[in-house]
């Protein structure tokens, strides 16, 4: 029983707060009579509150003072939003206009529309118009909602119809369990606004998940998906393998996909072969040390008899773990040809950092490609793996350190034919770090999944680069990275995200195991070069004119700033064609959101085309499906007040429009 | 039916606006006319204070334009959604408030650049120097600093005139957490506003003594 006067240790502090509230509320309704007595008798004997109130008082009186400035609106706005309106009043009334009934004269209903909106619209079409044609034309995006004068033209628009590759995603179900949905999107709506009837979709199978999967692949021949897992999950992330039907079936015959046959989690050690190849960038397997998994390699221990280990082929009619118990870091992707795939993974358990996994589809395993706990998995280049690995810092506090160009943070790279682009000296590189944090530099190279054989990218400080399939373009992080304090990741530290230019030569010569980054690599096919020497003292063969006479492989050193900080996270994805870029940045304060643009690419030039913006960026949740002309991502829940939607850009030409899918639950594109 | 020019003046001589429903709004059906003339009149009698509010929301007065024609196409949207007239208003701010907190949102993820050179370099119009000037004192970059619903809480609260029934309403909260919201924000802006006047004072004696020293230096 607590008695109703006896003091507690904060009873002062209380009695200044319950001053302060009573102070701030009573100036937007009168307090009660009881607390008004109160505060008054508080405030007789408080001067530290008399203050705060007088505070409150004064600020209050500064405010209502701005209602005598207020700012005045744009004389067209009245013009604008009715026009607005309009345009919206006529697409939902032609969604609910009955079907017009026979012999009933086309025309009537613009004879009904009065004068007064004809004149209007007019109004604003002719100011419109003479505002845009001077930048070169009324642009066919879709217009965001801020800027619907330009689309007026457009208010009752037919849909686009688009040859766009089939989508598929995940939901939530009536069970609580997650489906597996396809669809094909044959038209969209120009404007967003415009509505198009919800896309229509078919289950092709149930999911026996019960938490959100990180990352749901749909293999390139369609015959398969791949979940990752809950990355929440205690006992760390599995990744599963579940075969799709043939044919895409009503739910009557779907088939619930039981986890339950997943293998237990390996202890501290990720699945790790045989003979497992050696770290590429530090110790190079030989070339016939291929880095996939024999068909008789043993089973890792730690799993059950009755998993599905190496012995046991997988169970073709229900999902089986190709690894388990790790954290998978960033994306996973199927190669092009659908017989790999890989990502980059560390153990659940334990401080140590990723390694690059490659499963090759129909092994009962994903295998550890590296141990350098230090290699990420970055994208495929045509059969290639493009992946970085970390190389440590020096610290600033040592000048001499980044003087002595044998301590550079890069002098385990191959020789390179050129000069490699060096970002972090870009005066326009977002600001990092404390100059007190060591920060490390990424180098990329590329792997060789059938053979091991390794490739150095030409450059430094490359994170994550994602190149368009036609070998044109690169989207990476130009700049370093910082320890993210966990002693297993890292941060983005100083740099910007840059679209380039691509040097798609090919790759140097890898018959000698030693041709892998940090070790030795030929300069010119049929030679060598010393190994350790840093890149920019590394000769290059040139001919006459002074022109290198090997191709280089990376990045062209003419980057453009697509985004610049502080960006905590990124992904980027190109179309088949290479001309049309979506560019995902996270939240700051939220890594599962971010905004979403699509950039599109001149076909023959590959540089930002200005006059096309279709997306000009949008919250979207991590994870983004694009392909041949479409893209796909997952709307936020809460954006207007709604829940989650599946939302589609799809095009035709230079014609862009959306389209969405009924709100749900769960919701995840399938990449 | 929408009328170019001014806006309004039906609906308002008739009493639209405060009973909007002939044959949508709080019947729960939409009707095109209906939606229409109830949005007019609403334009007409609040689009200015939903401009302020919404410029002093973002600080950037062609967006605010933006915004506030966003929210009145979002308002004849949901027409169908308002159960009373009588809370038209404290409805619309409720919109005008999600407009603006979700382009914040929006604009704190990343500063894509511009890929066009087409704002980049223009020189600010007559009316976009006086809205600076409007949103450049003490008390307005105050008000930038604190958090956004605070902002937002203090602004209809002190600027617009919002009940506390309208203001529960409009933030879409409880009668009791808006009260509390806006004591937050007092606090907030109390002690914000002092920290910006503590760093006005210390430029300005770091301006005077500059001068002191050039006057100095010229003898």
């Amino acid at each position: 029983m607590t008695l109703p006067f006896r003091r507690r240790h904060n009873d002062h502090e209380e009695a200044h707060d319950r001053a302060r509230a009573l102070t701030a509320t009573g100036f937007l309704q009168p307090n009660e009579p009881a607390d008004a007595d109160w505060l008054e008798a508080h405030l007789a004997g408080c001067l530290e509150c008399r203050t705060d109130a007088a505070a409150y008082d004064a600020d209050r009186q500064l405010l209502r003072r701005l209602r005598e400035q207020a700012p005045e609106p744009p004389r067209d706005l009245w013009a604008r939003t009715a026009a607005a309106i309009e345009r919206e009043g006529g697409r939902r009334n032609r969604d609910q206009r009955p079907a017009r009934v026979a012999g009933a004269p086309r025309g009537w209903r613009i004879g009904r529309v009065p004068a007064g909106v004809v004149s209007g619209l007019l109004v604003v079409l002719v100011v419109v118009g003479a505002s845009l044609v001077p930048r070169g034309g009324i642009l066919l995006g879709p217009t965001p909602a801020g800027s619907d004068v330009g689309a007026t033209p457009q208010s009752e628009a037919t849909p686009i119809a688009v040859v766009a590759e089939a989508l598929a995603w995940i939901q939530v179900a009536e069970d609580g369990t997650f489906e597996f949905r396809q669809a094909s999107v044959l038209e969209v709506c120009p404007d967003l606004l415009a509505r198009c009837a919800p896309l229509d979709s078919a289950m092709t199978t149930r999911l026996a998940i019960t938490e959100p999967p990180q990352a749901v692949l749909l293999s390139p021949t369609g015959s398969q998906i791949v979940v990752v897992t809950s990355a929440a999950s205690a006992a760390g992330t599995d990744i599963l393998v579940v075969p799709v039907p043939a044919a895409p079936s009503p739910d009557a015959t779907a088939s619930p996909v039981s986890s339950s046959a997943t293998p237990t989690a390996p202890t501290d050690t990720p699945a790790t072969p045989t003979n497992p190849p050696t770290d590429p960038p530090t110790a190079p397997p030989t070339p016939s040390a291929t880095p996939t998994v024999p068909p008789e390699t043993p089973t890792p221990s730690g799993l059950p008899t009755d998993s599905p280990g190496p012995s046991a082929s997988p169970n073709a009619s229900a999902g089986y773990a190709i690894v388990t118990g790790v954290i998978v870091v960033g994306d996973a992707a199927y190669s092009p040809d659908g017989s790999w795939l890989a990502f980059s993974a560390r153990p659940a358990f334990g401080e140590i950092g990723p390694d690059l996994y490659l499963w090759r589809v129909g092994d009962p395993l994903a295998v550890a490609v590296t141990q350098d706990h230090r290699t990420f998995f970055s994208g495929w280049l045509g059969g290639q793996v493009l992946a970085n690995r970390v190389e440590p810092g020096v610290a600033p506090a040592d000048p001499s350190a980044l003087a002595d160009p044998s301590a550079a943070p890069t002098p385990t790279l191959a020789p390179t034919p050129s000069p490699a682009p060096t970002p972090t000296a870009d005066p326009n590189a977002t600001p990092g770090p404390s100059p007190l944090i060591v920060e490390d530099h990424p180098v990329a190279f590329l792997l060789d999944p059938e053979t091991g054989a390794a490739t150095p990218v030409a450059g430094t400080d490359i994170w994550r680069p994602t190149v368009d399939p036609t070998g044109r373009s690169v989207v990476y992080w130009s700049g370093t990275l910082v320890p993210d304090g966990t002693g297993t990741g890292w941060s983005l530290g100083t740099g910007r995200l840059v679209l380039d230019g691509w040097q798609d030569g090919s790759p140097l010569p890898t018959d000698d195991a030693t041709a892998l980054p940090g070790t030795t690599a030929g300069t010119t096919p049929g030679t060598t070069a010393p190994t350790t020497a840093p890149i920019a003292e590394q000769p290059v063969a040139t001919d006459a004119s002074g022109a290198p006479l090997v191709p280089v492989i990376g990045p062209a050193g003419h980057p453009i700033t697509l985004a610049e900080g502080p960006i905590t996270g990124f992904n980027a994805w190109f179309d088949p064609s290479g001309t049309r870029l979506a560019v995902w940045v996270a939240d700051p304060s939220d890594p599962a959101v971010g905004e979403l643009r699509l950039v599109v690419l001149d076909p023959d030039t590959r540089e930002i085309d200005p006059t096309t913006d279709p997306l000009p960026g949008v919250v979207a949740l991590h994870g983004v499906s694009i392909s041949g002309g479409r893209l796909a991502w997952v709307t936020p829940p809460g954006q207007d007040g709604e829940g989650s939607h599946l939302q589609i850009l799809a095009w035709s030409g230079r014609d862009f429009g959306q389209i969405r899918t009924i709100q749900a639950q769960g919701l995840a594109v399938v990449r | 039916m929408l009328r170019s020019g001014e806006p309004g003046g039906f609906a308002i001589r008739t009493g639209l606006l405060e009973r909007p429903a002939t044959g949508g709004g709080m019947t729960g059906t939409w009707n095109r006319d209906s939606a229409g003339t109830f949005v007019e009149a609403l334009f007409a009698r609040h689009h200015g204070e939903i401009y302020a509010y919404l410029v002093r929301m973002v600080r950037d007065p062609e967006l605010a334009a933006d915004l506030a024609q966003d929210a009145f196409v979002k308002a004849y949207r949901a027409y169908d959604t308002l159960e009373k007239g009588e809370n038209a208003r404290a409805w619309l701010y409720q919109i005008a408030h999600r407009v603006a907190l979700d382009h914040i949102r929006r604009r704190k993820i990343v500063r894509f650049l511009p890929f066009t050179g087409e704002s980049a370099g223009s020189a600010p119009s007559a009316e976009r120097l006086a809205m600076d000037v409007l949103l450049s004192g003490p008390l307005e970059r105050a008000m930038a600093r604190i958090p956004e619903r605070q902002r937002a809480a203090l602004l209809m609260a002190e600027v617009h005139d919002l009940t506390g029934l309208e203001l529960a309403a409009a933030l879409g909260i409880s009668h009791v957490a808006a009260r509390a919201l806006l004591t937050r924000a007092r606090e907030s802006l109390r002690q914000t506003l002092a920290d910006e006047r503590t760093a006005e004072a210390a430029a300005e004696a770091e301006r005077d003594a500059a001068y002191a020293q050039g006057t100095e230096r010229g003898r």
